[in-house]
Formats: C-alpha cells, sequence, structure tokens
C-alpha cells in the first residue's frame, strides 16, 4: 500500500514538474513594411522562419530572424534590402530580447487573448536600440497558443541609411508586425 | 537629324524598357544553379555550431546542397513546404520551399533521406535554408 501511494505522489510531482511554462516556435512570421505614400511600389517583406521563445513563468521572451530570409515580392528589392540597407552579409541576424512587462495579468488557466506590453532591446544592423511594443497573447488549454504585436522602428535609429535620391520613396519609419504561433518547448 | 533622333528615340525606349523589366524582375528559381558546396546535414550544422562566423563567411547567400534524414514536415498557412533535416542534438536545418517548386517534395516523409538545394541564410536554432528545391543528381 505503501508503495502505491508513494508511486502516486512521485507521478503527481513528476508531471507537476514537467507543466509547461516555456513555449517556443522556429516557424514565426514576421513582416517590414518601409512603403511611403510615393514610393512607385509596396516596400514589403516577409519572413516566415523566426524563431522565438516565452517563459511564462518569468515573462521573458526573446525573438530572432535572419536577414535574408525575408522574402519581397520583387527580386530586385530582395537585394537592395540585403545589400544596401541592411547589410546582411555584415549584420546576418536581428534578435529581440525582452520581457512582457504586464504577464502577471495573463493567466494561463483561463483561454482567451490578454493585451500585452513588450519592452526590451532590439539588435539589427549592428545597432541595439530598447523598443517598447504592445501586443495579444492567445491562451488555449493551459498553453500559450499565438503572440501578435505591432510596432514601428525608425531606421535612422539602427544606422540603416536611406539615400538621398530616394528619401521620398521609402519610409523613414518601418512598421515591423509580429505573428507567431508557439508550440511547448519539451523539456530535454 | 532625323537619323541621330531616331536612334536616340530607340535608345531611350531600350533602356526605359531595361529598368522595367529590373525593377519587375521575378525571383528566379534556383532549380538550374549549381551548389557552392554540397554537404551531409550534421557535418553543416556542426561546422555552424563550430564557429558561425566562418560559416557565414562560406555559406551565407549562397546556394548549396545538403543531405540528410527528415526529422519534421509542416505546410504552413501560406501553403509552403518546410522540412527539418536532422543535423545534431540540437539544431538542425530547416528548409522553407519554393512554392512553385515543391510538389515533388510533397510527398516525403520523416525518417526518408534527401538532397536538397537552397539558399543558405545562417543560423538560429536550425540552420535556415530558403527557396529550397529537391536537388537532382548531378550530372
Amino acid at each position: 500500500m505503501k508503495k502505491i501511494i508513494l508511486i502516486v505522489v512521485l507521478f503527481i510531482t513528476a508531471t507537476n514538474i514537467q507543466a509547461q511554462t516555456k513555449f517556443f516556435t522556429k516557424a514565426g512570421k514576421i513582416t517590414f513594411d518601409a512603403t511611403s505614400p510615393s514610393s512607385p511600389d509596396k516596400i514589403y517583406g516577409t519572413n516566415d522562419k523566426a524563431t522565438s521563445v516565452i517563459d511564462a513563468a518569468s515573462g521573458a521572451m526573446e525573438f530572432a530572424l535572419l536577414m535574408k530570409a525575408f522574402a519581397f515580392d520583387k527580386a530586385l528589392m530582395q537585394e537592395h534590402f540585403n545589400e544596401n540597407y541592411v547589410e546582411s552579409d555584415k549584420f546576418p541576424k536581428a534578435v529581440f530580447k525582452g520581457s512582457i512587462t504586464n504577464m502577471k495579468e495573463v493567466n494561463l488557466q483561463k483561454d482567451g487573448s490578454y493585451p500585452i506590453k513588450v519592452k526590451g532591446n532590439l539588435t539589427m544592423h549592428g545597432v541595439t536600440k530598447e523598443v517598447t511594443a504592445d501586443g495579444k497573447l492567445t491562451v488555449k488549454g493551459g498553453a500559450i497558443v499565438n503572440g501578435t504585436s505591432k510596432f514601428n522602428v525608425l531606421l535612422s535609429d539602427f544606422n540603416v541609411g536611406i539615400p538621398s535620391l530616394v528619401k521620398d520613396k521609402v519610409a523613414p519609419e518601418a512598421k515591423i508586425t509580429v505573428d507567431i504561433n508557439y508550440d511547448p518547448l519539451k523539456a530535454s | 537629324m532625323k537619323r541621330i533622333l531616331l536612334t536616340v528615340s530607340i535608345f531611350l525606349t531600350a533602356a526605359v524598357a531595361f529598368g522595367y523589366y529590373l525593377f519587375n524582375k521575378p525571383h528566379s528559381s534556383i532549380v538550374d544553379e549549381t551548389p557552392i558546396a554540397l554537404s551531409e546535414a550534421p557535418a553543416l550544422v556542426g561546422e555552424y555550431e563550430a564557429d558561425e562566423n566562418s560559416a557565414n563567411a562560406k555559406y551565407l547567400g549562397k546556394v548549396i546542397e545538403v543531405t540528410g534524414t527528415i526529422s519534421d514536415k509542416n505546410l504552413d498557412e501560406k501553403g509552403i513546404l518546410n522540412l527539418t533535416l536532422k543535423g545534431g542534438d540540437l539544431a538542425g536545418i530547416g528548409c522553407q520551399f519554393d512554392k512553385n517548386f515543391q510538389t515533388e517534395a510533397l510527398g516525403l516523409k520523416s525518417g526518408e533521406q534527401v538532397k536538397i538545394k537552397g539558399i543558405c541564410t545562417g543560423i538560429l536554432m536550425d540552420v535556415v535554408l530558403v527557396d529550397c528545391v529537391i536537388s537532382k543528381e548531378s550530372n
């Protein structure tokens, strides 16, 4: 009898330890839009291979992407983006490290969508800057299943220069959208 | 005089047309490109884990061919095929296919061996290749 109780107790503690607090993806979607009212075409790229991790216990979150994995409709635009603007040979990654400052308001036990505030450091093109953004976390079945956010980055903050010839064709501030479906991170 | 004008206008038209063509140039597929390197998936991941900068210097933005075992397969919401090849203990190789050339890869299953050609974009958790196609036997 004692043995059975012991086994049951062990089992319960073991499952508790494995309760999910970390969520991740390797297929996050991040878009970049620097279209200005006088752009001849949409300056819009999508990246479907961003990685991201959220630790629900602490609210810490991170995402990272590879610049060359941005796809633009026009081949020439993609080439210019990589070679002339973000110099992705020299700076292949963009990384955000920060936290969800109001994680306490997100209740993993209750399905729903929660407004969140994110604050952290964005490193891109060799420059690190503090960024704050509003977003939304979706909780379902005790897990974080999706996170979205929209924010703007001033290209000049990251030393991304716009040649004067095309000054009014490229927006000085790029709109970034983040849309990430999360999976539980299996304890390894 | 007329002839000069005619020549100039033909030249200008050609220049504008060429500019327009460049501006709208579609993405070319890498189907016919020769890879700059051939590698086994674990070896490529190993190279990246050992020294990311030197691996990037060799492979970043280049077409490479990788042979490996499929560990994961999924279609994203745009219908683009993503295959993951086994690499090391943690990292693998994430291959995002070129949607126009993924048909023959759709039937592949986890555990199968494949040879994939793609453009190397660096490493995050996995080494990431984009615009991937199934590599034909080289001749």
